[in-house]
């Protein structure tokens, strides 16, 4: 388990977060959501053990982060960078291999193999083994990425109880299909080998759906956290983002569908003497052929 | 290929080329001749042509063999440090420093130390030459330090910046030379492998085999730069280490060879380029290839630069560029077609 109790990260002179704390328990997805300019990534910086902590601390698994080495962390935890630029030419194999990196010296070169062989059939990615990175799409590479953090984490994973993996927009410039493919995978390596998770997300909705816990931060503190059914309300996405929002269940899953309305659109509804707002934060499930307007 | 057949092919061209160099010359001597003058049998025994192959041949071959290994060598771990192809070992501010510092004991030797026998006087002009090379390129790395951080890109940026200021430093010195100044100093900014000796090797040789040894244990590290300096800390690559001692032995052995043998450009940055063609990046491979690719070119290129024009001999820095600029341009032209940045 990570224990981040009252956090505070300074850039320079200029402090980013402070007063943060919550808990990522192993098996489960812990979102960081919130507004451009709120201190997620710095928070997530901090967290991977990028930036040192100004105030407050930041514990794995009873350890203060601050006293754990380079190479330790390595073993412990991956992160999944939100862009990487390969200035050379590199095969998937490779690049996945290199996960491997923190235990080379104990890996024998055909365990070595035969962990990245495992890996990318993990993620599907067997049939990508010889193919260049650059060759590749942006959802593949994305997977090649998360299958290089997979390696990184499973060469390890002998060493200690509990591992950690670090997602920075991990769905970025990923279409509809891959953006749920990834997080679904995602989702079920945190349940099949215990990973504690932490993502920075922005889509609302993603995160309501594979998220188990909800970091949402505003001006570099928490606005609120929790399950997704009691984080993401109207009020609160309305302070966080300044943006209307509806809120009804999802049709097949239980979590929260969001609904962002258009700034123009609530106004003429608000005159109207209508507001969907109050009538709809309840997550109450919608009888088809009603608009939740009008409910 | 198979990176191991790679290898292998280069040590057998690397002996190749050793023994062709060595047999072929201004001075025409036979096969049977050589091979006799070598071991000195029969009447070669003392001769001009055991002289010859032994204290002239053999040492300037050698000298471009370990000159070569070196500048390829330190241009496929620079390549790799700054993540960037185009990255040479000149981008550190060795050359630069190297050559200022050449210059202006060039120049003060005309006045000040003009009674130095020859020996002295080429003695000098390395002895400064090498501390040039490595006082800039301490420069430079101080420059681009913030809070025990080396940042890459300042240190890019500081590297061309210094190398201007040494240029026009040597530009000045230039300016106020003589003719015969002039001439020396032009002669060795194209680089000659003429004038080698034992006691050239003697220095160079340990030096150059134990920088290739020392570079080697961070081909993995290497690696894992080529993904992203951030991205190697998350790794647990120690990167600050790594870039100072990879720096140290960059400007070592860059001032060295440049030190003996003047400017020669293009090996650094060509030979790495043309073993990725063939094998990727993977500087497990790359590092001991380099250095092996590097030692049969020049040797190959110096075989050229002394018996084209013989008996006359052209500078070999003229050379390596006829060969490189054109190669260089060729992968250009085809990263463009595969939209690769470089």
């Amino acid at each position: 388990m990570i224990q981040v109790t009252q956090l505070g990260i300074r850039r320079g002179n200029k402090s980013i977060i402070h007063g943060i704390s919550f808990e990522v328990q192993p098996g489960k997805i812990t979102a960081i959501l919130g507004p451009n300019g709120a201190g997620k990534t710095t928070l997530l910086e901090g967290l991977t053990g990028r930036l040192p902590a100004a105030a407050g601390q930041i514990v794995w698994d009873g350890q203060p982060l601050r006293e754990i080495s380079a190479s330790e962390q390595a073993g412990r935890r991956a992160v999944l960078s939100q862009k990487l630029q390969l200035n050379f030419p590199m095969e998937v194999f490779d690049l996945v291999e290199m996960g491997t990196y923190p235990q080379y010296r104990q890996l024998k070169t055909s365990e070595r193999r035969r962990l990245v062989n495992r890996t990318l059939e993990q993620l599907d990615l067997q049939d990508f083994r010889k193919r260049s990175f650059h060759q590749l799409s942006g959802g593949e590479q994305q997977r090649v990425l998360l299958a290089k953090c997979m390696a990184q984490l499973a060469s390890s994973s002998s060493r200690y109880d509990y591992q950690y993996l670090f997602l920075d927009e991990p769905t970025n410039n990923l279409d509809i299909e891959q953006q749920y493919r990834l997080m679904a995978q995602v989702k079920k390596l945190a349940a099949a080998q215990g990973l504690g998770i932490v993502a920075i997300v922005h889509d609302l909705n993603l995160a309501a759906q594979f998220a188990d816990h909800l970091l949402l931060l505003k001006n570099g503190t928490v606005l609120t956290q929790g399950a997704p059914n009691e984080v993401l309300t109207t009020e609160v996405i309305k302070n966080a983002f300044n943006v209307h929002s509806i809120i009804r269940r999802h049709p097949v899953l239980d979590r929260p569908l969001i609904t962002v309305i258009p700034h123009e659109i609530h106004h003429r509804s608000e005159n109207a003497g209508c507001s969907p707002e109050g009538r709809t934060t309840t997550l109450a499930p919608t009888r088809p052929g009603q608009s939740p307007v009008r409910q | 290929m198979r990176q191991p057949t790679i290898i292998y092919g280069l040590w057998a061209m690397l002996v190749l080329s050793l023994v062709l160099s060595l047999f072929y010359g201004a001075y025409d001597l036979s096969w049977t001749e050589s091979w006799n003058a070598m071991l000195g049998r029969g009447p070669h025994n003392g001769s001009a042509e055991h002289f010859l192959l032994w204290q002239i041949r053999l040492p300037r071959i050698i000298l471009a063999g370990l000159t070569g290994a070196g500048l390829a060598i330190v241009g496929a771990a620079i390549q790799g440090l700054f993540r960037n192809p185009l990255a040479d070992p000149t981008l550190i501010g060795v050359s630069s420093g190297a050559m200022m510092f050449a210059v202006l004991s060039m120049v003060l030797m005309g006045s000040v130390l003009s009674s130095m026998t020859d020996i002295l006087q080429q003695s000098t002009v390395a002895v400064a030459a090498f501390s040039g090379g490595i006082l800039t390129t301490y420069l430079v790395y101080f420059l681009s330090q913030r809070q025990g951080k080396v940042y890459v890109m300042t240190m890019l940026l500081a590297g061309i910046a210094i190398s201007a200021l040494a240029a026009s430093v040597s530009g000045f010195f230039i300016y106020v030379s003589d003719d015969q100044q002039l001439r020396d100093i032009t002669f060795w900014t194209m680089g000659s492998m003429g004038g080698a000796s034992w006691t050239q090797i003697g220095l160079l040789g340990p030096v150059i085999l134990l920088a290739i040894l020392t570079l080697h244990p961070f081909a993995r590290s290497l690696n894992a730069i080529l993904l992203g300096e951030q991205e190697a800390v998350y790794l647990g690559v120690p990167t600050e280490k790594i870039k100072a001692r990879i720096i140290l032995i960059a400007a070592v052995i860059v001032g060295l060879c440049i030190s003996m043998t003047g400017l020669i450009g293009f090996v650094g940055l060509i030979i790495p380029h043309f073993l990725r063609l063939l094998r990727g990046s993977d500087y497990r491979f790359l590092l001991p290839a380099s250095a092996l690719a590097g030692a049969v070119f020049l040797i190959i290129v110096d075989t050229l630069a002394r018996t084209l024009i013989a008996p006359a001999e052209l500078p070999i820095g003229i050379l390596t560029a006829l060969i490189g600029a054109p190669f260089f341009l060729w992968l250009l032209l085809r990263s463009r077609q595969e939209k690769m940045i470089l």
